[in-house]
């Protein structure tokens, strides 16, 4: 694994803070304009052939990171920090630079397949389109979209790739989305929670498909996901979101088997196990994530944390690096003595 | 699709049915005879008359033989309108109605999706404010009180425009605009509310992720699940027109259907206005039918199912 | 039974006290909406002026002054402020008749279509099957039929008669409502309440008296406030063609299609009852607006 490529990270995000500006606060009144704090300082790096999980709870900010990625955030949104790819700050590019990358060197796999395919154009149309609109002749497009769509395993390729996305399954139309995203052999495939919307045996077939995009196609992956147990097969490294920043990040092995955050012990806690007695109460973490309405000046996840300090209420804790690879933000290993095991 | 056209055309048949023998008995059982206004009139000619217009059958005769002639596009003499039939009457005026109609109609689409688009795209923008602003006083004004203020304006103000007649390019233009006025400003306002819902969908979403350009996701992508809901909107706009058309017509002067129409309902010209109903009725109908096609064809949904 | 009668009233009971707060908050919210308050406002002044109008003015609607020109200025000297019509009446007088008769006719037939679409409407969408398959397939027909023709007709076959005018524009105005009202009612019909009325055995009919409609109630008033300006339009409009109320009587149609023919001459015999009719829609329409934002905050 240890090449050259990997040295330099293929995209790097540093800072990356976004808030949405908000005509009603969500107050009884109603008009109080106000703003909403959903990414607070990301960082992390992506290398080649590397898959990067991203977990949260949801409106932890994952999503928000991936369409800050795109450069589809909603209207309102206002966007700090940088994401470097090749050299390029992509919050800086304009949208006819960005159109350039998106869909053709970064593609996205989105969470929902219902709504997130056009109803009233034929999948045929929506996948050449991808290649067309860079300048590839419309036959040529056509037979690459085949070509994929029979590698995804869905039948009668030739066939029913022009017919429209009401006519496929929900599983159908997720790999429809992937095929969409593998249309210009992009580097990059950011999947936001891909199989959330499908059925368990669905999931498996879809997760079956990233793995490959992972191990034959060499794809650097972006998965996001609110599950841990779904990313404990293909992810690389992991990052745990919690209110808009990376709470802890390490790599498979290092997030499994020595968490250190107590969100990610507790996610890892609340995934149900096959040797668990069905009688034990699976783990639960009380409470919802915070809507957050300014920056976070303390630790975001203080008043659901089981053993939150005094000095956790007063300032936000910094990050602390263990390896090269594993770092998180917590109080709780300042000081030796208390602990955590 | 198919069957979606024949269920549409099962409504189609039994409208038409309904509203000719509907207009039919509501008009026999209209108190006093027809002639009762023509006062020096023999009784030969009475009984002449009664003959020709088959009063003196019974009412179900007269029933299933009006049926029978309407179906072959024979409405009977004009009561008032001396040496004229229905028919010929309607055959005269009708391109005319027609014309008008259909103009007021393709502006009306046109200029809405136009303005609403416009809007959707720039929402909350000055640009918005005014053409939403616009679009509520087409709204909430009828047009024949602002037919009256373009006269004032454009005909005698100005005068660049005729203000009546039908004689050339010029004389259509204002007729037009008053017609289609409340249409282009409800289209505006549907495409707007649509053409928002549409750039806010995931697939929309997903057509940025994919690097189109602005304008392929506009045309390629939001353009037509926006105007579905126009194309609704039109089967009722398309009556509503065809109503609004009499009393635009009655304003500008212009020689069509609309004229005999408010002349029969005034003279209670029974088989004029009966026959004028039951032609507004089958282009109203027909254009419905077209309309719902036209949707079928738009949505995928139904063009390939049922 | 576990269910007791007492039971069944606790059911309605809440619903009624929780509907009772939406609407308290709805009212509060609608009181925030400047433009429908002071369309409220404006609307309230101009029906009041109309109604006590008779009580004060000097001139009977048929007076005819033949101390002035036909027609005259707006004159305060000349006693005549919109001045007077064609006929040497005077204006504001025939003005605010036409105002007190389209508002009645606007009120009183949506009161006709209300009451059909509402009964249609639940009956359809409570009994479902057949019985709504065949309700809606009606409604289906009639929406095709081009309606101002259909008033037309009757008006041409039973006279100019006001009462028939908002009778029959009230009974075939009725169609949208129904509609909705039977959306309304299919969702409202799978709520709980409606279950356990249902398993006390209720009587169908009490059930949708009792049930179904006062839950109806929002979206009722919702299209209501889009119905009253729509009918004084329809109103108008056969007016405007000389098929509506007659001579001496008048409504804002008539008076609209009378200035039209001498606005270049008399331009006040057309923009007084304009302003009016323009008044009293866009009032009926921020109304509307502020009533529907007012409750659908509560739906949300």
């Amino acid at each position: 694994m240890e090449n050259e490529k990997n040295n330099t990270p293929l995209l790097s995000v540093k800072d990356l803070k976004v808030n949405f500006n908000t005509l009603s606060g969500g107050g009884a009144d109603g008009k109080a304009a106000g703003k909403i704090y959903a990414l607070n300082g990301v960082n992390f790096d992506l290398y080649h052939e590397e898959t990067l999980a991203i977990v949260g709870e949801s409106g932890s900010g994952k999503s928000q990171t991936s369409l800050a990625i795109m450069g589809i955030l909603a209207k309102n949104a206002n966007v700090g920090g940088e994401i470097n790819y090749h050299g390029k700050n992509l919050l800086t590019l304009s949208s006819s630079e960005l159109n350039k990358i998106r869909g053709t060197s970064i593609s996205m796999i989105f969470q929902d397949p219902m709504t997130s395919l056009n109803p009233y154009l034929r999948v045929s149309t929506q996948l050449t389109e991808v290649l067309t609109e860079k300048g590839v002749s419309e036959a040529d497009a056509r037979a690459k979209a085949i070509e994929i769509l029979n590698s995804l395993s869905i039948p009668k390729a030739e066939k029913v790739i022009d017919n429209y996305p009401y006519q496929f399954s929900g599983g159908m139309r997720q790999r429809i989305m992937i095929a969409m995203s593998l249309m210009s052999d992009s580097e990059i495939i950011i999947a936001d929670e891909p199989t959330t919307a499908l059925d368990v045996t669905i999931q498996a077939q879809i997760l079956d498909i990233i793995n490959k995009l992972k191990t034959s196609m060499k794809k650097a992956i972006i998965f996001i996901t609110h599950d841990l147990g779904v990313v404990s097969e293909i992810a690389d490294k992991i990052a745990v979101f919690y209110a808009g920043e990376i709470v802890e990040v390490g790599t498979r092995d290092e997030i499994f088997n020595s968490p250190k955050h107590p969100y990610t012990i507790g996610l890892l806690k609340s995934i149900p196990r096959l040797d668990q007695d069905s009688r034990e109460k699976l783990f639960l973490i009380e409470g919802n994530p915070p809507l957050l309405k300014s920056e976070p000046a303390s630790c975001s996840f203080k008043d659901r944390c089981n053993s939150a300090m005094a000095i956790c209420r007063e300032s936000k804790p910094t990050r602390q690096e263990i390896s090269k690879t594993h770092a998180f933000s917590c109080f709780r290993y300042d000081n030796k003595e208390s602990g955590y095991e | 699709m198919v069957s979606y056209i024949l269920k549409r055309l099962l409504i189609f048949v039994p409208t038409l049915f309904i509203i000719i023998t509907a207009s039919f008995f509501l008009m026999r059982m209209a108190p006093g005879s027809p002639f009762d206004g023509e006062r020096a009139i023999s009784e030969e000619i009475r009984a002449n008359i009664l003959k020709s217009y088959d009063l003196d059958k019974p009412m179900f005769q007269q029933y299933t033989n009006y049926l029978f002639n309407v179906i072959r596009g024979d409405f009977g003499p004009s009561l008032k309108i001396k040496d004229f039939t229905v028919s010929e009457l309607i055959y005269k005026s009708a391109p005319t109605s027609l014309t008008l109609g259909f103009l007021a109609m393709f502006i009306a689409v046109l200029l809405g999706v136009f303005l609403g688009s416009i809007s959707a795209l720039h929402q909350n923008s000055k640009m918005d404010y005014s053409i939403m602003s616009f679009a509520m006083v087409g709204i909430v004004i009828p047009n024949y009180a602002i037919a009256p203020i373009l006269t004032l304006i454009f005909g005698i103000y100005l005068a660049i425009l005729p203000v009546g007649g039908w004689y050339g390019v010029s004389y259509m233009i204002l007729p037009t605009i008053a017609l289609s006025l409340p249409y282009i400003a409800y289209i505006a306002r549907i495409t707007r509310g649509s053409m928002l819902d549409v750039l806010s969908t995931n697939f929309i979403r997903t057509a940025y992720a994919k690097g189109l350009s602005e304008r392929k996701i506009l045309f390629k992508h939001a353009l037509k699940p926006a105007i579905l809901p126009v194309v609704s909107y039109l089967g009722p706009s398309i009556a509503g027109i065809m109503t609004g058309s009499v009393v635009i017509e009655s304003i500008f002067d212009i020689p069509g259907l609309g004229r005999y129409f408010i002349q029969g309902s005034l003279n209670r010209d029974y088989p004029l206005v009966m026959g004028l109903v039951i032609f507004y009725a089958f282009i109203i109908i027909t254009m419905n039918l077209i309309v719902d096609i036209l949707y079928a064809y738009l949505d995928p949904k139904v063009k390939l199912d049922k | 039974m576990m269910f007791n009668k007492e039971k069944i009233n606790d059911l309605s009971l809440d619903k009624l006290q929780i509907s009772s707060s939406i609407y308290r908050d709805a009212l509060i919210r609608f009181k925030r909406h400047k433009m429908a308050m002071t369309s409220l406002l404006i609307l309230g002044l101009v029906i009041l002026l109309a109604m006590i109008e008779p009580w004060f003015s000097p001139y009977a609607y048929d007076y005819v002054d033949w101390n002035v020109a036909f027609p005259s200025a707006p004159s305060i000297s000349q006693g005549h402020i919109f001045g007077t019509d064609s006929n040497g009446r005077d204006l504001f007088v025939r003005l605010m008749m036409g105002v007190r008769i389209s508002i009645i006719i606007g009120l009183l037939a949506s009161m006709v279509s209300l009451t059909i679409g509402v009964l249609w409407g639940s009956i359809s969408g409570y009994l479902g099957g057949k019985t709504d398959l065949i309700m809606m397939r009606i409604i289906d027909i009639l929406y095709a039929v081009p309606f101002m023709f259909l008033i037309i007709i009757l008006v041409v076959v039973f006279g100019k008669n006001i009462y028939l005018i908002f009778i029959s524009i009230g009974a075939i105005s009725w169609l949208t409502m129904a509609r909705i009202v039977r959306g309304q009612t299919i969702s409202i019909k799978n709520k709980e309440y409606i279950e356990a009325a249902k398993s006390y055995s209720l009587p169908t009919h009490l059930i949708i008296s009792r049930h179904v409609i006062p839950n109806l109630l929002s979206t009722v008033i919702i299209y209501l406030t889009l119905t009253i300006p729509q009918v004084i339009l329809v109103e108008s409009f056969i007016s405007f063609l000389g098929l509506g109320v007659q001579e001496p009587n008048t409504s804002l149609g008539v008076l609209i299609a009378e200035g039209s023919r001498v606005i270049e001459d008399y331009p006040w015999m057309f923009f007084a009852p304009f302003v009016f009719l323009a008044t009293i829609l866009f009032c009926f329409n921020f109304i509307g607006d502020g009533i529907r934002d007012a409750l659908d905050q509560t739906n949300k």
